[in-house]
């Protein structure tokens, strides 16, 4: 099957750079401070070359880097520059592999099935050139574009064309064998100790490996060097996983006369809501953000609001109840005249493990809908919850830290 | 005239005049002061933490529904006590809540006293206005099962109706208030205060604990002052101590350190021309 892979390196610090009002310093550390319990998320190139690494803590990264400047993680913005990507790329093929979490290990990398989208779209070459037009203006920077008969082919090709379209000829898995052999061995996904193994055994490319016996790499280096070489003969038994499409519906209203009391939109809430729930539960999706837009009378500009939902739900009473009072925080100015509410889904798990000794996590999801109900009425910062840093800190401030309960990490629905 | 019935006449007059828990037929009070870990009971009721203390109030602890005030002067152990009933109410699944007026709340010193911090809700306002709204809507939304208020000393006597309506507020929803009254109160609020909560209890610090020169605690005397539930009027001492290595220890052991995480390919693969 044909696969053409996307990679943006250090996505999360590119979005950074591309929406920083000033120049960052050359040393970036994205995940938070240095004496939060918490993990790089991210680092600029040369704070990488100092050894800084993804999900290393952050006191570590202090260490190496004690000069960088360090930096929260928006997670939030990484996220939806990245599903506004996959959304445009959905227009391609719907057989696209991607994570749009920023914790995920795979976060900017996208693969699509490409097999047969030629008469479609053009061949390899038209294909990629409207691809990248499309994701140009949604993402900073241009990917590493690698296409493959294997998802192993792909990300190398990727790595190989630095920028450039590379890409391996159609054929089977000696196709891919033939392209795959001069490279070097460090690009095979081995452990450390593996890699060590490999060179203490003079292996230097991948072809060395694929020539070698399957019966010596096994009992040499067992089941992880059994698939090291199936990918070095050019064979990666991985599917391509498509992403669930993210569901989107919508519903609106036009008012007329125009309304500009909140009675009045709390009844037509009230029945947009119901509306759209129904229809995600029938898809057996919740909603994870609503999008209120409400256009006003005398040509003033549209009121949007925008609000994440703690959990995937498909519970009318609550969707109203939270929207209502999102949209009490920021009423309208003027009358308006056509009300519009989006609401934007995914596939709903479906069961929840419950901890056996911790009978609280039965009721952290309405918990949390309370709270960023409560965040909305009186502020963030209002309603808390505690963290323990370093008990050991001298100075006793350095020692706890309250957040607001809303933010994810540390709310127990997250922070368990 | 047999002795039987003119006890059981006793008896009757008794519960009727303080209520069916008033009188127990038990073995005596355990020896030991110090807070203790209690079997898993019904969440009707949530122990203090103390055992002669639950045995002074008649129902084994704080009754669901019930709002409670701790009066008493600095260092007198009331919030080190309402951190024992916060850690027991979250032993027995509960979601609790500390309304900090008084900007002091301290969370190595409620973690060191057991409570679960994932599980406490720590709300801190701009004012004592917002603070009363804050407490009605967390006690509205009904997740919140105990809630904790710290009173500072300059409440105006405005603040006592806005009280009345919380306490009675909670007692409707089934959730527990626990009010930590300063000494110095405002007359009208005193009186809210008490006319409001179901049970006050006063306490005094009566002498440090030592364990050669070190101070390892303090001993206070707490007064059922009131008691919906039980006679009034009872006092019995406590121990409130401190850990031996300091409030942090227990913190300190609960402090974990993250793992180092593997490399997996993806990300390797990234860098490995790098």
């Amino acid at each position: 099957m044909r696969l053409l892979y996307l990679d943006w390196p250090h996505l999360p610090y590119r979005l950074e750079v591309a929406r920083a009002s000033v120049p960052l310093p050359e040393l970036v550390v994205i995940g938070g401070q240095p004496w939060e319990p918490a993990s790089v998320l991210d680092a600029s190139p040369a704070a990488v070359r100092l050894g800084v690494r993804r999900d290393q803590p952050l006191g570590t990264a202090h260490r190496l880097a004690p000069e960088a400047h360090f930096m929260p993680a928006d997670r939030e913005l990484y996220r939806r520059m990245m599903e506004r990507a996959l959304d445009a790329l959905a227009a391609f093929t719907p057989g696209i592999e991607a994570d749009a979490d920023p914790d995920a290990r795979a976060f900017g990398q996208v693969l699509l099935g490409i097999e047969g989208l030629h008469r479609l779209w053009g061949d390899d070459e038209r294909l990629v050139g409207r691809v990248t037009d499309v994701v140009r203006g949604l993402l900073p920077t241009q990917p590493r574009i690698g296409i493959g008969n294997t998802r192993f082919g792909a990300q190398v090709a990727a790595v190989v064309g630095r920028g450039r379209l590379e890409k391996i000829a159609s054929g089977d898995a000696g196709v891919e064998a033939a392209y795959l052999a001069p490279l070097p061995i460090r690009l095979l996904p081995a452990d450390d100790e593996t890699r060590e193994r490999l060179r203490v055994f003079g292996l230097t490319s991948i072809g060395e490996l694929a020539a070698l016996a399957g019966s010596a790499v096994v009992a040499r280096f067992g089941a992880h060097g059994a698939m090291l070489h199936e990918l070095a003969q050019g064979r990666d038994g991985r599917p391509l996983r498509p992403r669930k499409p993210v569901q989107h519906l919508r519903a609106e209203a036009e008012l007329e006369p125009p309304v500009d009391t909140l009675d009045p939109l709390r009844f037509l809430l009230h029945n947009l809501c119901g509306a759209l729930c129904e229809q995600l539960s029938a898809r057996g999706a919740g909603a994870t953000r609503a999008l209120m837009t409400l256009e006003l009378e005398h040509g003033r500009g549209p009121l949007v609001l925008e609000q994440q939902l703690p959990e995937p739900a498909a519970a009318p009473d609550l969707l109203e109840r939270l929207l209502f009072a999102r949209l009490t925080g920021s009423p309208p100015t003027a009358p308006v005249t056509r009300f519009v509410l989006e609401l934007r889904g995914e596939q709903v798990a479906a069961g929840q493990q419950l901890g056996l000794f911790t009978p609280q996590l039965a009721r952290a999801g309405r918990l949390d809908w309370q709270l960023v109900g409560l965040a909305l009425r009186f502020g963030a910062d209002r309603v808390l919850r505690a963290r323990t840093l370093d008990p050991q800190q001298i100075v006793p401030e350095s020692r706890t830290e309250l957040v607001p309960a809303t933010s994810a990490p540390g709310a127990p629905a997250a922070s368990l | 005239m047999s002795a039987e019935p003119a006890l059981s006449s006793a008896l009757a007059r008794l519960e009727s005049r303080w209520g069916s828990a008033a009188v127990k037929v038990g073995v005596g009070l355990p020896s030991s002061d110090e807070p203790v870990e209690t079997d898993a009971q019904s969440d009707e009721v949530v122990s203090t933490g103390f055992a002669r203390l639950d045995a002074l109030l008649g129902t084994g602890g704080l009754p669901r529904g019930v709002s409670a005030s701790f009066r008493g002067g600095r260092s007198s152990g009331k919030t080190a006590l309402a951190l024992h009933c916060l850690a027991q109410a979250q032993a027995r699944g509960a979601i609790v809540a500390f309304l900090d007026l008084c900007r002091v709340f301290d969370p190595l010193e409620a973690e060191a006293r057991g409570v679960d911090l994932r599980w406490l809700l720590v709300c801190r306002p701009q004012d004592v206005d917002e603070g009363w709204a804050l407490a009605a809507a967390l006690v509205s939304g009904r997740q919140v099962d105990l809630i904790v208020i710290d009173l500072p000393t300059g409440l105006r006597a405005s603040h006592e109706s806005a009280l009345r309506r919380l306490a009675a507020h909670a007692r409707r929803s089934n959730v527990r208030m626990i009010v930590l009254e300063p000494m110095n109160l405002c007359a009208p609020v005193h009186g809210a205060l008490a006319e409001s909560v179901g049970l006050r209890l006063e306490l005094e610090q009566r002498a440090w604990l030592r364990a050669g020169r070190d101070i390892v605690g303090r001993q206070v005397t707490v007064n059922v002052a009131k008691n919906r539930f039980g006679p009034p009027g009872r006092q019995t001492d406590i121990e409130i101590r401190y850990l031996a290595d300091g409030e942090h220890g227990t913190a300190i052991e609960r402090f974990a350190t993250a793992d180092q995480p593997a490399i997996t390919d993806s990300y390797e693969l990234r860098t490995a021309i790098a």
